[in-house]
């Protein structure tokens, strides 16, 4: 008989965590994610005569069409191509390594890319790099992990959209006529001694472009230099200098220092993050330590406290063991109330009793822990802000601690408002703009950069075709830092080498080179230079381009260098840095600061404050035709493609909205913006958040059509909080002006029509697990007094001894062979730290670098068809709701009876848990595969053959953990972005089935990883452990072992793709028959349990709990990290 | 009613049918034979733009494999030479070759020689050489006597199935690391006392673990006095099973695929990822 294992319904008392708000509800629309996988079409036939009929067309088609392949029967023709002269290095087939930086905000990211044969496929973080680096416990630890944009970057390098031509004024020209546009500016600047000239560059140091910049003055010494980046660190700079009344500081955070942190509005675990700031905190973070290979719980002195003041939930955030949610414009207001507790000289807040009851013990800790304390401020809150809490960091004993005081090399440069009314104004007549941000799309609107493109003679140099260079005089296509030289300084200011991985794929020009050209007689790009017949091989060698001297010259002219500088350089470029090249450190004291002025805060949903801040995936919408980073679910939102008017569940319902995904008119100031509405849950009340980046209406095709542009909301006196907004509910369709007239890139008839019911493609109801107990935490002094909590949480505190749903040992066809025996060498295990992870999604988009996972577009993870192979759920829980009534029937709730106005959002946490597929080793999914296509591997692994899979989904639907992806389409071919059009009808590209047009064949595919399958339709795919990284250590491993019989691997020898990239390292994986491997000690930590482990899957990736730091003290103090405790 | 047809025809639509059935039945074979993994191209020999001969080169010159495949070893991919390898010596010996043409036009051009593609492994199977030649299994095993053919042509199916065949049985196919590219190497070419005086010291092995390699394989009850048996014993044992003279190729790859732990992967994710 069919044993069927109901979840138990859940208890009095117990508390609950959800991912939607639909699921705490119980909506039908929830009950139907979660009871079938895929719940839009495709998945039935109906019984209706219509559908069968349907039916008989559409195998009628598939029969036809299977003609086409017979003509093909004949094996084509293919050829092998070497190379005419070998390459150095390369070995076709294996990877090379070079070590580069991404230059940014915050200081570069050092990187390390993976090429074959000349294509960069990959990026991660450079281990060997000092911000990468720091001491844990005495030990000394390094890390390959970034932020998500990292391993997002190298598929811009491959967007077919990037600008490829010299535009002049927007139409296509010739690179002769920009280079001769050229030679005629520098005479003539050099006549007028750079009269007029002004030039525009973005955020970072690079010590080859400050010194060229520098030549540049000297011969136009007339010329002016400005700086503008849509989110940069001005308010920081100004805060710091207002402060110490020096501008040649910089504060660089040292969290791996810091036990207790408050951060106000600083998102510095996500985009806000200066240097490595992740793994400082994630070491301090950690709720016990190794010390013998025993776990010893840390004491809640040791491990760090994280107290956040913010508008809206960040990662930061949802880390956080306190959390106050105040409107942006009133976290200057706590600031002034931490300082007055501090006693900072002068300094009085009027604060409400909320805030005052939550500074007064969270100032208390942090005083305790004086020197040990740290407050960092988000680059968005006003100059004063930072003034204040420079101070503030002062009487907490910071400085050379917490924080170390470095004395950066920035220059200084004038604002954009300074640009601008320099060109206004007609002292400034040339413009030359290589800052990677858009000013005509981004730049405060008050500013009307369109009007200041056309005054002057504006030469634009950019990565995208964006709006500024459809406008300029001249846009010069750019390069990808994959494609230049440069260098740049990291946060620390390590000198770091931007080296090239390959040459500009599009005839991009770099910003060195164009300074260059500006400087001297010099070619834009480097053209091969023809080898000669009698050259002998291995004497040939190509002339280094100028950019290669012009950072070379810097490196040996203007850096210190201990020893042999040649040395040096080629260290450098191996490594990827100058060892020893960080800033020097200061001493700073007597911190300057006055309260700061604060607005009142938003009273009521009539006056409603707007925050403007940079989205989690298109960032400032420079990442917009990035189709990795729109389709990765926002941390937070779960959202993707789009972006939102962010509120609270109780603004929301106040200003009468009833779904989601309503659209608002938002207005204030004469300025609108028109947004769908989404709640968001731990949202301050009476404030609304929207992402800017997004509604690009010159940008490439992914990105066409996504989201509304918030910027053109924004004016230079509300750069990122607008108050006194009002919000209306649309309620028809909405012709809207659009505020940039440009021409050629209007819509038709200048309108744009608005939507007033907008589907937002939010993920967080996708593929849901029914089940309670899934993601476990609790409080550290709950873990030090009984540390197994975590294995004994919901059903797992009482499985029966003889459960399981498979056999439990053994198969029939190696007889009694255990599964975790058949190979014993190796046997591959992972586990997840939940204490430490971010939610922040770097391991999902590494993962579809990694194994060619293709985009599905909006329309199709609307029906829930995304395919990335890790899936980062997010779990809020409300400590405080407590179920109340005894429910009767099955996943009842009572939020489903009372309303969504008991939650109490104060009180919100946030849980993440990446889930992929946990490798069982008594898997469901390959008991119900009728033709063997998923199986067991001798290593212990559940992998797919995908050309025997024949698409049943049998396997999806039984995976209990829903890890399995089905490709719909043939996604990796056919371009899900496109719509097409047939008279009377509009529908998906994927949808016109072999007609439909294909993936830019060229350039597109050169970023896929050449050692992964390229999966087609009707193939089921999932997690494989990086399967072919695997493969190829055993190989590397045989080859080395030869002729002796050392075939298995050292300790620690491969590491997965999210592993790799996951700044935190809360991803370990090993092997478990070495005993040395590290992944067996977190999966002997006491932390350590099995998702639903009752069922006896016995799967191979663990989780540990996460253990929050709770000041009993706080507001609500007792109950943070509470929630696992009642389930069961 | 008159009689339009003879009387012969009454047989006709039966040899129609049967005439069709054999015509169908012969499609029908030489379809699936088309597609048995049996077939395989076995024997493609298509031409190649450079009318280059692996036998004078390597028959008659005696140039290591290795000289042009010089990645074979640390790749899976084994590499064609690049047009430089052949300038190496072109530039000096047949400067002026009618058959070396493309060669000196690629070379002066700087574009590839485009060779046609002989054996092929599906995109979605890898195959990996460095694993395979580094462990006992010969270029020859696979390709064929390559340093005896004017024109390279195919010479094994080189199927899913024949790659198992050697999977599950490795012994079959592999030899000692100094003999991958003497292609004329035979089994019985080794000599007992050699053979296994090298394994034994290479690899470490005593003459007891030795002797039960081969009493495990023949499922022979195990030897007494195990701690004194020395090679005497090995060499007596082997020649009672295997027969007196010379070594068979079942007893050298067994005995390597014992010393090397060789354990060729079965599982799909070994091919296929």
């Amino acid at each position: 008989m069919k044993r069927i294992i109901h979840h138990p319904k859940p208890a009095k008392g117990e508390k609950r965590r959800w991912r939607s708000l639909g699921e705490l509800k119980d909506t039908p629309k929830f009950r139907e994610w979660l009871g079938r996988e895929f719940p839009a079409g495709a998945s039935e036939v109906g019984d209706t005569e219509s559908s069968r009929r349907n039916f008989m067309k559409l195998m009628g088609a598939s029969t036809a069409l299977a003609g086409f392949g017979v003509a093909g029967c004949r094996r084509p023709e293919k050829y092998l191509v070497p190379y005419t002269r070998a390459v150095e290095w390369v070995i076709p087939g294996k990877g090379l390594y070079y070590a580069t930086a991404m230059p940014g905000l915050g200081g570069c990211t050092p990187v390390v890319a993976t090429t074959y044969e000349g294509r960069p496929v990959a990026l991660k973080g450079n281990a060997l790099h000092p911000v990468n680096q720091i001491e844990v416990d005495g030990g000394a630890k390094s890390s390959s992990g970034t932020n998500h944009f990292v391993p997002a970057a190298v598929l811009n390098l491959y967007d077919p959209d990037r600008s490829r031509d010299v535009l002049a004024k927007g139409e296509i020209s010739t690179k002769e006529a920009l280079h001769a546009g050229l030679e005629a500016l520098r005479t003539e600047m050099a006549a007028a001694q750079g009269k007029g000239l002004a030039l525009l560059v973005g955020e970072g140091v690079s010590p080859t472009r400050d010194r060229l910049l520098s030549e540049l003055t000297v011969k136009f010494p007339q010329a002016k230099l400005f700086r503008y980046e849509a989110f940069n660190n001005d308010n920081v700079r100004a805060g710091v200098k207002a402060a110490f009344g020096r501008d040649d500081l910089s504060l660089v955070p040292r969290l791996d220092q810091a036990t207790r942190v408050l951060s106000l509005d600083s998102n510095f675990l996500g985009l806000d993050s200066v240097g490595n700031a992740a793994l400082g905190f994630s070491s301090a973070r950690r709720a016990d330590r190794l010390v013998n290979g025993e776990w010893q719980q840390r004491s809640s002195d040791e491990m760090n406290r994280l107290y956040v003041v913010e508008p809206a939930f960040t990662v930061t955030g949802s880390v956080a063991d306190h959390r106050l949610r105040v409107a942006g414009s009133q976290v200057a207001r706590v600031a002034a109330a931490v300082a007055q507790q501090l006693g900072v000289d002068g300094v009085t807040a009027e604060v409400d009793e909320r805030i005052a009851a939550w500074v007064k013990p969270a100032v208390d800790d942090l005083l305790a822990a004086a020197g040990k304390a740290v407050v960092l401020a988000g680059p968005q809150q006003p100059a004063e802000v930072h003034a204040l809490v420079a101070a503030i960091n002062e009487k907490l004993g910071a400085y050379g601690k917490t924080i170390s005081v470095v004395q950066s090399s920035e220059r200084a440069f004038g604002s954009l408002a300074e640009l601008r009314d320099g060109v206004n104004s007609g002292a400034i007549t040339t413009v030359i703009s290589t800052t990677p941000a858009d000013p005509v799309y981004d730049a405060p609107n008050d500013y009307r950069w369109n009007e200041v493109v056309e005054k002057a003679t504006y030469i634009q140099l950019g990565f995208n075709r964006n709006h500024t260079a459809v406008l300029a005089d001249w846009h010069v296509p750019g390069t990808h830092f994959l494609e230049e030289w440069s260098d740049a300084r990291a946060a620390d200011g390590t000198y770091s080498v931007v080296q090239p991985m390959v040459n500009p794929l599009l005839g991009g020009v770099s910003e060195v080179n164009l300074l260059l050209k500006l400087l001297q007689e010099a070619p834009l790009t480097e053209e091969e230079a023809p080898v000669s017949e009698d050259v002998i091989v291995g004497e040939e060698k190509a002339a280094p381009g100028a950019d290669y001297e012009a950072v070379r010259e810097t490196f040996l002219n203007t850096l210190t260098i201990s020893g042999d500088k040649e040395t040096a350089w080629n260290h450098s470029l191996r490594d990827g840095f100058l060892a020893n090249s960080a800033y020097a450190t200061a001493t700073v004291t007597g911190a300057k600061a006055e309260a700061p002025e604060v607005a009142a805060a938003p009273s009521g949903i009539d006056a409603l404050e707007v925050r403007f801040v940079p989205d989690n995936r298109v960032y400032d919408g420079r990442y917009i035709n990035n189709g990795w980073l729109q389709e990765s679910p926002d941390p937070i939102t779960k959202l993707t493609w789009d972006n939102a008017a962010l509120m609270s569940v109780k603004t929301f319902n106040e200003l009468g909205l009833k779904e989601d995904g309503q659209r608002v008119k938002l207005a204030f100031n004469g300025r609108e913006g028109f947004f769908p509405a989404l709640q968001a849950p731990g949202h301050a009340d009476n404030c609304v958040t929207v992402s800017v980046g997004y509604g690009q209406r010159v940008c490439g095709r992914v990105g066409y059509g996504t989201g509304f542009d918030a910027f053109r909301m924004r004016t230079s006196v509300t750069p990122y909080t607008a108050s006194d907004a009002t919000l209306e509910i649309l309620t028809s369709d909405e012709d809207v002006n659009p505020a940039l007239p440009i021409a050629n890139h209007a819509p038709k008839d200048g309108k744009l029509i608005i939507d007033k019911w907008s589907e937002l493609a939010l993920t967080q109801e996708h593929n849901n697990m029914e089940g309670r107990g899934l993601v476990r935490d609790g409080g550290l002094e709950d873990y030090r007094k009984e540390p197994e909590f975590a294995q004994t949480v919901g059903m797992d505190s009482h499985i029966p001894e003889n459960q399981h749903f498979y056999k439990p040992q053994g198969r029939s066809s190696t007889g009694s062979v255990p599964y975790n025996e058949l190979d014993p060498n190796h046997q591959w295990g992972m586990t997840i730290d939940l204490n430490t992870c971010l939610g922040c999604t770097s391991c999902q988009v590494a993962c579809q670098a990694e194994n060619n996972i293709p985009i599905v577009g909006k329309d199709q993870v609307l029906r829930g068809r995304e395919m990335a192979w890790i899936r980062m759920d997010r779990y809020f829980t409300d400590p405080t709701l407590v179920m109340e009534s005894d429910p009767t029937n099955h996943q009842h709730s009572d939020v489903k009876s009372r309303g969504v106005e008991i939650l109490d959002e104060d009180a919100l946490e946030i849980l993440p848990q990446p889930v992929a597929c946990q490798q069982c080793e008594a898997a469901p999914c390959e008991a119900v595969c009728p033709v063997n296509a998923t199986v067991h591997s001798d290593d212990g692994l559940n992998v797919m053959a995908y050309n025997r899979c024949i698409g049943t989904r049998y396997c999806a639907n039984n995976c209990p953990y829903k890890a399995r992806r089905f490709n719909f389409f043939d996604y990796n071919k056919r371009n899900p972005i496109v719509t097409k059009k047939i008279p009377g009808l509009e529908f998906n590209n994927l949808y016109a089935g072999p007609l439909g047009e294909r993936h830019d064949q060229g350039i597109g595919n050169l970023q896929k990883n050449p050692n992964v399958t390229i999966r087609m339709r009707g193939v089921m795919e999932k997690c494989t452990y990086c399967l072919q990284r695997l493969e190829a250590a055993k190989i590397g491993q045989k080859v080395e072992a030869r002729d002796s019989d050392k075939v298995k691997l050292g300790k620690d020898a491969v590491k997965t793709a999210c592993q790799e990239s996951c700044p935190v390292d809360a991803i370990q994986f090993g092997n478990i028959k070495n005993e040395e491997d590290l992944v067996n000690r977190f999966k002997e930590s006491p932390r350590s349990y099995d998702l639903l482990k009752y069922v006896n899957t016995r799967p191979r990736t663990s989780y540990l709990a996460r253990i929050k730091n709770p000041n009993l003290k706080m507001p609500g103090g007792v109950e943070v990290g509470t929630t696992s405790k009642h389930i069961h | 009613m008159p009689n339009f047809f003879p009387r012969w025809t009454n047989l006709l639509p039966i040899q129609i049918g049967i005439a069709l059935m054999m015509m169908g039945s012969a499609v029908t074979a030489g379809l699936w034979y088309y597609f048995t993994p049996k077939y395989t191209r076995v024997g493609y020999q298509p031409a190649q733009p450079v009318p280059f001969s692996h036998k004078i080169h390597v028959e008659q010159h005696g140039m290591d494999c290795r000289y042009c495949h010089s990645f074979v070893e640390k790749s899976g991919h084994s590499n064609l030479p690049s047009t430089a390898t052949c300038m190496n010596c072109h530039k000096h010996i047949k400067k002026d070759s009618p058959k070396l043409a493309p060669v000196r036009e690629s070379w002066k051009t700087g574009k590839p020689i485009e060779w046609v593609n002989i054996h092929e492994v599906p995109d979605y199977a890898y195959f990996n050489h460095s694993v395979h030649v580094n462990r006992g299994v010969s270029c020859v095993e696979c390709h064929g006597r390559v340093d005896t053919m004017e024109v390279v042509y195919q010479d094994q199916p080189q199927s899913m199935s024949w790659c198992l065949d050697c999977h599950r049985a490795p012994e079959k196919n592999i030899r000692p690391v100094d003999e991958l590219l003497n292609f004329d190497w035979k089994a019985s070419d080794e000599t007992r006392d050699e053979f296994y005086s090298e394994i034994m010291e290479r690899n470490g092995k005593t003459a007891d673990q030795l002797i039960s390699v081969i009493e495990s394989d023949q499922k022979l009850r195990p030897m007494e006095n195990r701690s004194q048996l020395g090679k005497e014993d090995l060499i007596r044992l082997s020649e009672q099973v295997y027969g007196k003279g010379e070594m068979t190729q079942e007893e050298v790859g067994l005995q390597l695929k014992e010393a090397w732990n060789v354990n060729p992967p079965l599982s799909c994710s070994a091919c296929h990822r």
